[in-house]
């Protein structure tokens, strides 16, 4: 718990905690929105060295819904390529 | 002949400028009415495809025939189980998600609060119904709904008034007393109807985590989409006899089961629209066909007035088909000229119909293909009507009354 100089609890005030259940420091994460999942496996689609996109199966960690920790599959320094959302017609 | 007819403008240069006129104010109202048609009609079509893309909204109902001993008056409820159930034997489905509403929840951020239909839905929800993040964020997605995340998709409006115009994506708000993390806002859309509340001041969570959290026993409704658009009435089909089967209902009977099939909508509203662009084309059309008779009455006069030289050339071994040709040529000069001049002004005026502050509600005109095919298409017709009887007139003459007159 960290100290709060000064700040009382008192009967009736509420409180939020957030409770560190797992942590991972220095590792190869990105964000999940690039992620595309299918049947319980999760894909990206990076872009080649010769520009081509090409879509590739990872095995993905740790999760906080916006960061996902990539555990195989992916080198850093790679690009990923994000499809531009898509349009009503 | 092109020498011929630059000789006459000249020598009748109001007469045939009027005519020329003539030809480009109709054009100018085919095109215009048709590109309006064509952009109202795709303008609709994107504000139907606001609440789905050819989908099935499926909701409970009431039984109104005794079966298998049970009476009449039952109400149907969906069950969060009937999905996979459903997903499992109708073989002609696609995409189906369950749709948990619950309003018993305040959202909150802060001192910013809303009670929005707080939504439980699968991934498959946001392609059926078109809810697309904005750069930057995404949908509900299958790790979501597997761990029961604590994740939330907000409506832009939802957004803006959470949030004003800072970014949302990462940030936490409150579900009643428990945090979640935003991980999109919808792109703001069109939508022409809705069940329930437009999706712009909705707020989508995993199905899993608004079970665990709400526990609600019964669907709102579940969302499908047949694989194809000639399935649709299958898969209904389909639908009432395994539900029929799983709850006990005459699979006949049709109020067991409430349907919204919004592809019917739309066909039903393309059907309309085949009507109204028909319309708008006659309409045009007639404006045109004033200045094809216009060019008629034109090429009447040259004839007349060239009956000398007519008279002429056949003497001196013209046929009455180089004369046919001779006239036939000058008349669709004039519809030529008229016709580009009018694609021109077209052109203007639609892109200047585009910037009027109408496009939410009736679309950018828009001279697609079909409306160049139909417009050449009436041209033609209209130039070669216009031209053909004055030109047969002047093929038919006799050459020596011709040079007697």
């Amino acid at each position: 718990l960290t100290e709060v100089a000064g700040a009382k609890l008192r009967a009736g005030y509420s409180a939020n905690a957030e409770v560190i259940i797992a942590r991972r420091d220095s590792v190869l994460y990105i964000p999940e929105r690039l992620v595309t999942h299918r049947n319980d496996s999760s894909f990206v689609t990076v872009r080649t060295d010769a520009g081509k996109p090409e879509e590739r199966l990872i095995k993905t960690g740790l999760s906080d819904a916006i960061n996902i920790e990539v555990l195989e599959g992916l080198k850093e320094g790679e690009s990923l390529v994000e499809p531009p959302p898509r349009e009503i017609t | 002949v092109w020498r011929e007819f630059v000789a006459d403008l000249r020598a009748q240069k109001l007469r045939t400028s009027l005519t020329v006129l003539g030809i480009a104010w109709g054009t100018v109202a085919v095109v215009v009415l048709l590109a309006f048609g064509v952009g109202l009609e795709r303008q609709t079509r994107k504000r139907f495809h606001g609440l789905g893309d050819r989908i099935v909204i499926l909701f409970g109902g009431r039984t109104t025939k005794p079966f298998e001993g049970f009476p009449d008056g039952r109400p149907i409820r969906l069950l969060p189980d009937d999905v996979p159930t459903i997903a499992q034997e109708v073989t002609e489905i696609q995409y189906i998600s369950p749709e948990f509403i619950t309003r018993s929840a305040r959202v909150r951020r802060g001192v910013k609060a809303a009670s929005p239909a707080i939504t439980g839905i699968v991934p498959a929800y946001g392609v059926m119904r078109n809810i697309i993040a904005q750069a930057g964020g995404r949908f509900i997605n299958d790790r979501d709904v597997a761990e029961r995340r604590r994740v939330a998709v907000l409506g832009d409006e939802l957004a803006t008034l959470l949030f004003g115009h800072d970014s949302a994506v990462g940030r936490q708000i409150f579900l009643g007393d428990t945090p979640f993390t935003i991980v999109g806002v919808m792109r703001p859309k069109l939508q022409n109807s809705s069940y329930q509340q437009r999706d712009k001041d909705r707020i989508f969570i995993p199905a899993t985590t608004h079970y665990a959290l709400f526990g609600n026993r019964f669907l709102n409704n579940i969302v499908y989409r047949a694989k194809s658009a000639e399935l649709t009435k299958v898969a209904e089909r389909h639908v009432y006899e395994t539900l029929g089967r799983k709850d006990k209902f005459d699979p006949t009977d049709k109020d067991a089961l409430g349907f919204w099939d919004t592809s019917e909508w739309e066909t039903r509203f393309g059907q309309m629209f085949v009507a109204f662009n028909a319309f708008f084309a006659i309409v045009g059309s007639f404006t045109l066909l004033v200045g094809g008779i216009g060019v008629a009455n034109i090429m009447y006069i040259v004839v007349r007035e060239r009956t000398r030289e007519i008279g002429i050339r056949r003497a001196v071994g013209a046929s009455r088909t180089d004369i046919l040709r001779q006239f036939l040529a000058e008349a669709l000069m004039i519809v030529l000229m008229g016709a580009t001049l009018g694609f021109l002004l077209s052109v203007g005026l639609v892109a200047a119909l585009g910037g009027l502050p109408i496009r939410e509600f009736v679309g950018a005109p828009t001279i697609s293909p079909s409306v160049l095919v139909a417009t050449l298409a009436l041209l033609a017709m209209v130039a070669f009507a216009a031209g053909l009887m004055p030109a047969r007139r002047a093929a038919a003459l006799d050459p020596v009354d011709a040079l007697r007159s």
